[in-house]
């Protein structure tokens, strides 16, 4: 992580709002409005909020491994960042309340120990990155806390759609995997490349 | 980028903005409208078990109202003479103000069909009451006694699914149009925009259901041919439970099921540990949920709190439910029942019957017999076999329990269902008795009309007609003619697989050897007071 003191987030551009808050508004207003034709309209919209957060988090997770850094480039993050959690908590809603009728005991049963837990800390802690980059803008940016809960959602998002439901989620999957592992690739390539005599 | 495009296009992103801020309102707006259209209602379980939601949603409620007058001919087979869709099908007229009218077993929610999600416009669904219930005429000019949890002895349920069918199947008479220009000339009032875009929604996926199932089920009979007993061969107070199950669960047409079964009387379910006439299910939870998976509902929709709680409910209802007392039903029309003949044919039943189906014991409950609830083979018992033979009766459960996901809250225990881990049963339960005389027809075909023709008194008849609910207290079951008239319409004839009315010869095969009329007589009036 770099040592030297990081810029504090701009401001964010209204034409950067848009390109990012249209949409998330758009894809949100499908992925609820389409469950309407489905058998399970609660398991629907649990799982097509998620691809809406699976999406822009992708988003996020690919500008903040890619090499170098800017103002620009951290509200963009920011910006994704925010809208993934977003439909993350939409998801997180229809699930805990929906599905397992706001009982954490029935969360518990239904997901076993593991993924209950594991689901409870991304949001909570998923939450309180967001609100520190929004609050606090001078704050470091790539920290390790912010870097060990983008692996994990990375993880949970990852295992989620190619390993646990597969079928079309699988594919938002395996290009939120491409896109992180080309924007690692360019990372370490700049890296390597600066260390290079 | 000079400044009148900037300007533009910061208007542009305003404006994006601003669109996008209204449809996430709409959105949010919509959703709070939608947890609004459900609203449960509180019932005890004998209400909800007449007028609850089972997950069993068919036609949005003004659909349901205008159908029989955009297809006469279909829900008036016999012509407008023999009266309408209700007296048609044998279904139990409703009382106006109640249930919206609608006729015995029709409940009226706001859900949609199969995923239960909320509908700003009513739908109409079946429950438990719509086979389970019946009337009792006592006289032709009689109207009927209602008789909750009786099998319904005049509903011809599959003949009015086909005539639903057809209609939904006919994509120029039945539109959006067309359904609100007759549900205005009905009911004198407008559908109003969210109606019609639920309707137009609901027909769009129920024609395409209809038309993806027909490889499957085949299409439709209409008009005349569905009184045609060479065609529809259920008729009244029958049903071909697994051939639903077959299609629905494994996706294959069971074109060769001839596994009928008969409505049949859900009184006293305490007294039974295994249900279906071949006792395969033993939880009877899992029995009602498998009942309301056959005629529409889905896991899904199962699981919403109200409508399991209205399952549940109507299985409370029956635990107690106390069938008729001949003696009291027949008391107006001056039948009685011969005191000194009854307790002759008590010690008959004793001799050659309870030790099967158990007697009514002193402090009313059910003295349980030592064969009671036990499987006999169909070939032992001489009953006609179609009904525990048919194809895929030895996979169907392994394929019905392997529907529910693991983590189901309505998964069955493999155990309670055989052919399973507790062997498999390829004959038929004995059962408690208990207000016999209103289980007719009797055998689990429905083949034989009296309890005269059961106990071999009379001879059973070969063919006969059925449709109407007029009882015939002197043979103790229904008034069958040997001719078709308006009401009875359908042409039983027991010759046909799947509906003989041989067999279960006790005490005594009709003139075989030992046959006795006078204890026979004596029994049947014995009988008539369980």
């Amino acid at each position: 992580m770099p040592s030297t003191p990081e810029p504090p987030f701009p401001r964010i551009t209204l034409g950067q709002l848009a390109a990012t808050f249209v949409p998330f508004a758009v894809l949100l207003f499908a992925a609820l409005m389409g469950a309407e034709a489905a058998q399970n309209l609660t398991m629907t919209r649990v799982r097509t909020a998620s691809w809406v957060s699976l999406a822009f988090f992708a988003v996020a997770f690919c500008l903040y491994l890619w090499p170098g850094d800017s103002p620009r480039r951290r509200s963009w993050w920011l910006l994704a960042w925010t809208f993934a959690l977003l439909a993350y908590l939409v998801h997180f809603g229809y699930a805990f309340f929906g599905t397992h009728h706001g009982s954490l005991r029935e969360v518990w049963q239904s997901q076993r120990p593991l993924i209950a837990t594991s689901n409870f800390l991304v949001t909570f802690w998923w939450t309180a990155d967001a609100a520190l980059a929004w609050l606090r803008p001078t704050g470091s940016w790539r920290g390790v806390a912010r870097t060990l809960i983008h692996l994990l959602i990375f993880v949970t998002f990852f295992v989620s759609s190619v390993v646990l439901f597969g079928g079309g989620a699988r594919y938002l999957g395996l290009a939120l995997a491409t896109a992180a592992l080309i924007s690692l690739g360019a990372r370490l390539t700049r890296r390597k490349g600066a260390l290079s005599p | 980028m000079n400044a009148g495009t900037t300007l533009w296009l910061r208007r542009l992103q305003i404006a994006a903005i601003a669109l996008a801020v209204l449809l996430l309102a709409v959105t949010a707006v919509f959703l709070f409208l939608e947890g609004t259209w459900v609203k449960p209602v509180e019932r005890g379980p004998r209400e909800a078990f007449l007028y609850g939601s089972t997950g069993c949603e068919i036609m949005p409620l003004p659909v349901f109202q205008v159908l029989p007058d955009l297809f006469p001919e279909h829900f008036q087979p016999a012509g407008p003479q023999a009266g309408d869709w209700i007296d048609q099908f044998g279904f139990i007229r409703g009382r106006p103000g109640v249930n919206e009218g609608l006729p015995q077993g029709f409940a009226v929610s706001h859900y949609r069909p199969r995923s239960g999600a909320p509908s700003p416009v009513a739908f109409v669904g079946v429950n438990c009451s719509l086979c389970h219930t019946s009337t009792i005429k006592r006289s032709a000019a009689d109207p009927g006694v209602f008789v909750p949890g009786m099998g319904s002895t005049s509903l011809d349920f599959i003949a009015w699914v086909d005539a639903v069918r057809s209609a939904v199947l006919d994509e120029k008479r039945l539109t959006l149009a067309t359904i609100t220009a007759a549900y205005g000339r009905k009911t004198g009032r407008r559908l109003g925009p969210l109606d019609r875009l639920m309707i137009q929604a609901w027909l769009s996926g129920a024609r395409q259901k209809a038309k993806e199932n027909l490889p499957k089920v085949d299409a439709p009979y209409g008009g005349a041919d569905l009184r045609n007993a060479e065609l529809m061969p259920n008729g009244p107070s029958r049903t071909q439970p697994f051939r639903n199950l077959v299609r629905n669960i494994l996706d294959r047409p069971a074109a060769n099921d001839r596994a009928f079964g008969k409505f049949p009387a859900l009184y006293e379910q305490k007294n039974r540990d295994w249900g279906q006439f071949d006792g395969t299910v033993h939880n009877r939870v899992t029995r009602s949920v498998l009942a309301a998976l056959a005629v529409g509902a889905t896991l899904d929709n199962l699981v919403i709190p109200d409508i399991t709680g209205t399952v549940q409910k109507s299985i409370d209802y029956s635990l107690d439910l106390k069938g008729p007392s001949y003696q009291e039903l027949f008391r107006e029309q001056g039948v009685t029942v011969d005191a000194a003949r009854a307790e002759r044919g008590r010690a008959v039943y004793r001799a050659h019957c309870a030790s099967c189906h158990g007697e009514r014991a002193a402090d009313g409950s059910w003295a349980k017999g030592k064969g009671q609830g036990i499987v006999f083979a169909a070939d032992r018992l001489g009953t006609d076999p179609e009904r525990v033979s048919f194809r895929y009766y030895d996979t169907l459960a392994d394929s019905l329990f392997a529907q529910f996901p693991p983590k189901h809250p309505l998964r069955p225990k493999r155990e309670d269902m055989r052919p399973g881990p507790l062997g498999r049963t390829h004959g038929y339960i004995s059962y408690a008795l208990e207000s016999v005389f209103s289980r007719a027809p009797y055998f689990h075909n429905g083949s034989v009309p009296t309890l005269a023709e059961v106990i071999n008194l009379k001879p059973r008849r070969e063919v006969f007609y059925r449709g109407s609910t007029l009882y015939d207290p002197v043979d103790v079951g229904l008034a069958v003619p040997a001719a078709p008239d308006r009401v009875s319409y359908f042409r039983f004839d027991t010759r046909a697989r799947g509906n003989s009315n041989r067999g279960h010869d006790y005490p005594w095969a009709y003139q075989g050897p030992g046959w006795d009329p006078k204890a026979l007589a004596d029994l049947l009036e014995f009988l008539k007071t369980l």
